[in-house]
């Protein structure tokens, strides 16, 4: 009798734990269902939860097999897979388990879990193809070269239709790919493949018709960069007390910008003010940022909350509640994300502020000038000054100077005084002489 | 024969009165004894002394799932049931009551102040889990700044990094305080009494709330201490013996006792006013999971109605006696209510496992203060 009573309450035990996992028929077959659970409340867990939901997959198969009834046993036998092969498949496609709502299960947040068991029907599928495909770009350009540098006629035409490629893929991207152009310098690293289709020699010149793929994801990443987008512009970081440059001077070259410490070769200034308040035997820190560029636009700023932080007044505990505002999390992303908003601005503004500088009497015709700067569509805002015996055209342009040097710098000598000749390049002035 | 037929009559209609009164207004709460005047402790009737009668749904109940909560602390939505009020207490300079006494014995009643107690009630209010305090204790920037030394900047902003807690409300006291002199022959009488009123207002725009309110409270030094022990007797002006009203010591050993009680008996009336509720996740049998611990304020030993919300309308259907745990709540339900609803639900429950339908969940809510969390984590003493 006792032991009658003790098998009837295991059987009733055991078909409580075992509610947790079945398996179940629909119209698109049987299923593995079961419930993953962590304990604690909130997205987070039910991420953990969800990301837990493979490590349950072996017990709750078991449990689920063991809760099946003998017929249903016989009549599933051909059709439940090992569960080896169960978990290799989700090895290779993870998009096998589907997690569906979460529920509160006392202490525990839980998700719904269900896996097909047929193995075959989900073979081959998956989304992971489109994504690759996006990535890819197959173009077709056409372009004529002469033999030049070493290279052939058709090798010459053959790398300026991979720049044509790049540069198109670049124009898809962005609206303006003029800081880009010093990527046509090495466009192979930006095509994963590519066929010559036809190849004409005529004389000393060569066209070809290139079917080119292009490897955009390389090409995002390099475009949607605002530091490279702005015209990679060079820093200053001006404090009024030099220790708390320091650290903001770290934090730019880690993000990979370039740093000055002349005022005159840089384009975009980071001004440092701090004031310390002391209430009674505490102080706070009050730290605000402003970053500028050549032409005084303002970029961005940004300020702390001073009140997060305060520290017992001694000495030296401004460097401490500086040290301390920089070094939080919250604060470096914030000042980051304002560092990259500038950039984002400055490059929507035409990019660094650049001059160049020539002798008053060479400009012959003004109207020359206009023209010629229209022509050239990566010059914005140009502005003629006058500065003593010298004309000054301020104007801004995300690409490099040394890229100026081959396209716009030639054209313009030709308008000026032939007398004159490019004496000095820096990063953001040109001198002609 | 006549005044007979009166009397079974008198006994007729007492009988009914009686039967009124017993079946009359649902009591859910109940009330300590105190002074003359002067106010009680409020707490919550024990669920197994629940009659069937009683289990009614109490004031302020509220229905809110978790559904949007994000369960952060600083970043809580704003209509989860678990996001908290910043608080911070300002106790008001207490003020004496004139007298025209010219031996001015309430010099030593004016000098008592009872705002160094205002960090113990900090400690006290936020023990109940329905505000966030943000604190005025000095002594905190102090001991900070021992600990932080030698700790890193990153360290310490990690440390740091929950941000500054800017108060939602500040909540403040006003104290009245009083004397009484009560002379005899050869024996005089002290009689203190305190009057408490806590304000909620909108430390920015100044605006005070309606909610929650906790009324007046008044103590009386009989609450605190046996009279007999504020007799004194004078002889030509001087306090030959007893209790010495001049004594500024003395005042205030009396008068922090009253303070302490009057804090207390309002923390039990706050939780009338802002009762925890938990949506019932389950029933099996007699036992109840909930969604929610301490972090919504359940306590320990919490009488909770269960009701169930259908189409607007609230049926209370049984009364539990809770226990938290941070973030759940098991209970049992010690008394089913007679209704057609809670049978059908006692029925399902019996079996298995009841789970409430999305159009019929099931809430449970605090009646009050628990007695054992008001002896023992309230009053001082144990004694209410």
């Amino acid at each position: 009798m006792t032991q009658t009573r003790l098998a009837l309450l295991g059987a009733i035990l055991f078909s409580c734990t075992l509610s947790a996992a079945e398996i179940t028929e629909s119209a698109q077959g049987w299923a593995l269902e079961f419930s993953s659970c962590s304990r604690g409340r909130g997205s987070a867990v039910i991420q953990e939860a969800t990301d837990g939901a493979v490590d349950g997959v072996a017990a709750a198969y078991q449990s689920a097999k063991n809760a099946l009834s003998s017929s249903q046993e016989r009549e599933l036998a051909s059709l439940l897979p090992e569960l080896s092969s169960l978990l290799n498949a989700i090895e290779s496609n993870p998009g096998r388990l589907q997690t569906g709502d979460s529920f509160l299960q006392g202490s525990e947040t839980c998700v719904a879990v269900n896996l097909p068991l047929s193995i075959e029907a989900q073979q081959g599928e998956g989304d992971w193809l489109w994504d690759e495909a996006g990535d890819e770009l197959s173009v077709r350009v056409q372009a004529t070269a002469n033999a030049s540098d070493g290279l052939s006629a058709s090798q010459a035409a053959e790398f300026a239709a991979l720049q044509q490629a790049v540069w198109q893929g670049l124009n898809l991207i962005v609206d303006d790919p003029s800081p880009f152009i010093h990527l046509q310098a090495a466009p192979r690293q930006f095509v994963s493949e590519w066929m010559v289709l036809e190849n004409h020699q005529q004389g000393d010149s060569a066209t070809v018709v290139v079917n080119a793929d292009l490897n955009m994801a390389e090409l995002n990443r390099i475009a949607n960069n605002d530091y490279l987008a702005a015209g990679e512009p060079v820093f200053l970081v001006h404090a009024e007390q030099p220790r708390f440059a320091e650290p903001l001077i770290a934090l730019l070259i880690q993000q990979g910008y370039q740093i000055t410490q002349s005022f005159d070769s840089a384009d975009i200034v980071l001004r440092v003010t701090t004031e310390l308040r002391t209430a009674g035997d505490r102080s706070q820190l009050a730290l605000s940022l402003s970053l500028l560029d050549k032409a005084s636009a303002r970029l961005g700023e940004w300020q702390n909350e001073p009140a997060v932080v305060a520290l017992p007044t001694k000495e030296g505990i401004e460097t401490r509640l500086f040290g301390v505002h920089l070094a939080s999390e919250d604060n470096q992303h914030s000042i980051v994300t304002m560092l990259q908003s500038g950039l984002m601005q400055l490059s929507q503004a035409g990019g660094r502020y650049n001059k160049i500088v020539f002798p008053k009497n060479t400009l012959a015709s003004q109207a020359q000038l206009q023209r010629l700067l229209g022509q050239h569509h990566y010059i914005y805002s140009p502005q003629l000054l006058t500065d003593g015996e010298q004309t000054v055209l301020a104007f801004r342009s995300r690409m490099a100077n040394n890229s100026l040097m081959d396209t716009l710098i030639p054209e313009l000598l030709a308008i000026l005084d032939n007398k004159v000749a490019v004496n000095a390049v820096s990063n953001n002035q040109i001198i002609i002489r | 024969m006549a005044k007979r037929n009166t009397l079974i009559l008198t006994a007729l209609s007492a009988l009914v009165l009686a039967g009124c009164q017993s079946n009359g207004t649902p009591q859910s709460r109940m009330q300590t004894n105190a002074a003359n005047g002067a106010s009680g402790f409020e707490y919550g009737k024990p669920a197994e002394q629940f009659t069937d009668n009683d289990i009614e749904l109490p004031a302020y109940y509220s229905t809110a799932g978790l559904d949007k909560c994000t369960f952060e602390v600083n970043n809580e939505h704003p209509d989860c049931p678990l996001g908290k009020k910043v608080l911070r207490l300002y106790m008001n300079d207490p003020i004496t009551t004139q007298s025209d006494n010219p031996n001015d014995w309430l010099s030593s009643v004016r000098e008592y102040d009872n705002r160094s107690l205002l960090n113990q009630f900090e400690n006290q209010l936020v023990g109940l889990n329905r505000f966030r305090i943000v604190t005025g204790d000095v002594r905190t920037a102090s001991i900070l700044g021992d600990a932080t030394q030698g700790m890193s900047d990153a360290e310490l902003a990690r440390r740091m990094k929950g941000g500054v807690l800017h108060p939602d409300y500040a909540m403040t006291v006003d104290t009245v305080k009083t004397g009484e002199l009560v002379t005899g022959g050869s024996t005089n009488l002290v009689d203190f009494s305190l009057d408490f009123t806590l304000g909620f207002l909108d430390p920015y725009t100044n605006e005070k709330l309606s909610y929650p309110n906790v009324g007046k409270i008044k103590v009386r030094t009989g609450d605190v201490k046996p009279l007999n022990e504020m007799q004194f007797w004078m002889q030509s002006g001087k306090v030959e013996g007893g209790f010495d009203i001049y004594d500024a010591n003395a005042v205030s050993a009396v008068l922090n006792d009253m303070s302490s009680r009057g804090f207390g008996i309002a923390l039990s009336r706050m939780l009338s006013e802002m009762p925890a509720t938990a949506q019932v996740l389950g029933i099996r049998g007699e036992r109840i999971s909930l969604d929610r611990g301490q972090n919504a304020g359940i306590l320990p030993d919490e009488t909770m109605v269960i009701f169930e919300y259908s189409y607007g309308f609230a049926e209370p259907v049984g009364v539990a006696t809770v226990n938290p745990s941070d973030i759940e709540s098991q209970g049992r339900i010690m008394r089913w209510k007679n209704s057609r609803d809670a049978k059908r639900i006692q029925g399902e429950a019996k079996d298995g496992i009841y789970r409430p339908a999305n159009d019929a969940k099931l809430f449970a809510v605090s009646v009050g203060t628990p007695k054992s969390f008001l002896e023992n984590r309230i009053s001082a003493s144990g004694n209410l």
